[in-house]
């Protein structure tokens, strides 16, 4: 009897340009695109048994809500899957992949991100980096990622990764890689756990977490997000963040915040993150942290106020190494 | 002992430790598993041929040589698998295709052990002269289900080549070339030379499959990602 092949979801939500031998370039922008673009991949339906789901076109932005929409996907298959593949554009793919970590937590199925190296259909203002992709590497890179991300869907991971390239990153880790034009991204701590030489060569050791799973099905986007310049002042008032439930500020590092900046975010009474990855001076009324990526504290920052109703304070979640994903 | 017979242990040896790494990694993954399998038989190859290039007793000496046979047909079945799942899977193995495969094998390993495949064997005292008289119709059907064996391989990855980018692209054209040579020199030296009654090259096959080995090595610890 044949062996049954793993069922594997995959989830599209942008990041689909793939091309062909004559250089046409096909895309997901709704579900009925689906078929047609997995006919571009025949050895996908070799590898496992796929189930497509559609979250979102490929012009469409991902935002806070298409995560909600990805993470329903998720635990409505759960029962069904032997794991998770998730095709998402690559400009926010770390967001993404962060922010499934912290919704996700202690998942008990593999989940893998993946992207093109294009997004989004407007081609024109792309079309030297596409030929310059099909003329070094034979094409956009989808078809080679995905196939590397359901090779190892079924492996068991400790949280959400993305397999790009040669490397798969823990999604909590991953920063991006200017100097590599085939890995695009890198992991933070420079461990990996997998790469790709002869085969996808799994790291040892890599398990689902021991503990119990906290799905969060919430994140919350509106969060004022501020870079601050030492010696430019913040011109803004509370009526200006009325709408908004938190305060992200990228800081500089080991400066601390010029007191005036101190005395505006006393007053404006918003639970206030300040980051910076190196380091980040305390302050009062603002929760300081640092060693983590700003990939990671952003959207940590979005599930913790999205959930604060079933989290402990604001402070001790957003200091404490929930996931492993602050470096020791 | 004579450099020839010194350039196959160590190819031998190479080979085995190469077989040893490689199942290391994780026997359930098939590139790995077949790779492996792949990599022992060229090791039972050189291992054979170095036996029945230095056994004294002539009757021992036709079964190690009639063992490189084996090996070889071990090398084809498992490059054709390998090439099945490296870098990726392209083709469910059916019953059938199992079928056709092994029963082929099956017969052509035990008709090698008989006088069907050599039927005289002879050397000179120094053991470096050799004289072996094979049954031409099986030499040629062996030869026939060897080439179709690697040459169905070949397809394969000159096919996942064709269609594949960036990273396996690379990884095929690596091991594509390299295997290519070794193919090409093992066949050469050892098949066809020994067709035509020629056996002073005999040793020189193995050789060429460290270049199999070494594009492997290559893509594990030399590739542009370390």
């Amino acid at each position: 009897m044949a062996k049954k092949k793993k069922k594997i979801f995959l989830l599209l939500a942008g990041g689909t340009c793939l091309t062909d031998k004559e250089g046409r370039i096909f895309s997901v922008q709704s579900a009925q695109d689906i078929g047609h673009w997995l006919k571009q991949m025949p050895e996908l339906e070799i590898l496992s048994n796929l189930q497509p789901l559609f979250i979102s076109g490929e012009d469409e932005l991902v935002t806070a809500a298409v995560w909600e929409k990805m993470v329903q996907a998720i635990t409505d298959n759960f029962m069904e899957a032997d794991g998770f593949v998730i095709v998402s554009k690559i400009d926010n793919l770390l967001y993404t992949g962060a922010a499934l970590s912290f919704l996700l937590q202690n998942f008990q199925k593999t989940v893998i991100l993946t992207s093109s190296q294009i997004s989004g259909t407007s081609f024109v203002d792309k079309k030297a980096v596409i030929e310059e992709l099909r003329n070094k590497q034979g094409g956009l890179g989808l078809r080679a990622n995905i196939i590397n991300a359901l090779q190892i869907a079924d492996r068991p991971l400790p949280s959400p990764a993305i397999m790009f390239g040669q490397r798969l990153i823990s999604a909590i880790k991953a920063l991006p890689d200017q100097q590599n034009q085939l890995n695009l991204l890198a992991s933070a701590d420079g461990n990996y756990w997998g790469k790709v030489d002869f085969g996808v060569n799994l790291k040892s050791g890599l398990y689902f977490s021991p503990h119990q799973p906290d799905i969060y099905k919430k994140i919350k986007a509106d969060i004022f997000i501020l870079e601050d310049w030492p010696g430019t002042p913040w011109m803004l008032t509370k009526d200006n963040l009325v709408k908004y439930h938190g305060l992200f500020i990228k800081a500089s590092p080991y400066q601390p915040l010029e007191k005036t900046k101190q005395g505006q975010i006393a007053k404006w009474k918003l639970p206030t993150v300040i980051y910076n990855r190196q380091s980040v001076r305390p302050i009062k009324g603002a929760v300081a942290i640092s060693g983590c990526t700003p990939y990671v504290a952003l959207t940590k920052t979005m599930w913790a106020l999205a959930n604060a109703g079933e989290l402990a304070d604001f402070t001790s979640i957003m200091q404490r190494n929930l996931i492993g994903e602050f470096n020791n | 002992m004579a450099i020839q017979n010194f350039i196959l242990l160590i190819t031998g040896i190479l080979n085995f430790s190469m077989s040893v790494f490689i199942i290391s990694r994780g026997w359930k993954n098939k590139i790995n598993l077949y790779f492996s399998l792949l990599t022992f038989f060229t090791f039972l190859w050189s291992l054979t041929l170095f036996i029945s290039r230095i056994i004294p007793s002539d009757l021992l000496a036709v079964f190690f040589y009639r063992s490189t046979y084996m090996s070889a047909v071990g090398i084809a079945v498992f490059l054709l698998y390998f090439s099945l799942y490296f870098p990726y899977k392209i083709k469910d193995v059916s019953f059938l295709i199992k079928f056709s495969i092994w029963l082929p094998t099956i017969i052509i390993v035990i008709l090698i052990y008989t006088q069907w495949h050599i039927i005289d064997f002879n050397r000179s005292i120094d053991l470096l002269e050799w004289n072996v008289s094979y049954y031409v119709p099986f030499h040629i059907v062996y030869g026939l289900y060897f080439f179709v064996a690697v040459i169905s391989a070949f397809l394969h990855l000159v096919y996942k080549y064709r269609r594949s980018e960036n990273i396996f692209k690379k990884q095929i054209k690596v091991f594509l070339s390299m295997i290519a040579i070794s193919f090409v020199c093992g066949s050469y030296f050892n098949l066809i030379l020994c067709y035509f009654g020629s056996w002073h090259y005999i040793w020189l096959g193995p050789l060429f499959t460290l270049l199999m080995n070494g594009s492997v090595f290559y893509l594990i610890f030399l590739s542009k990602d370390r």
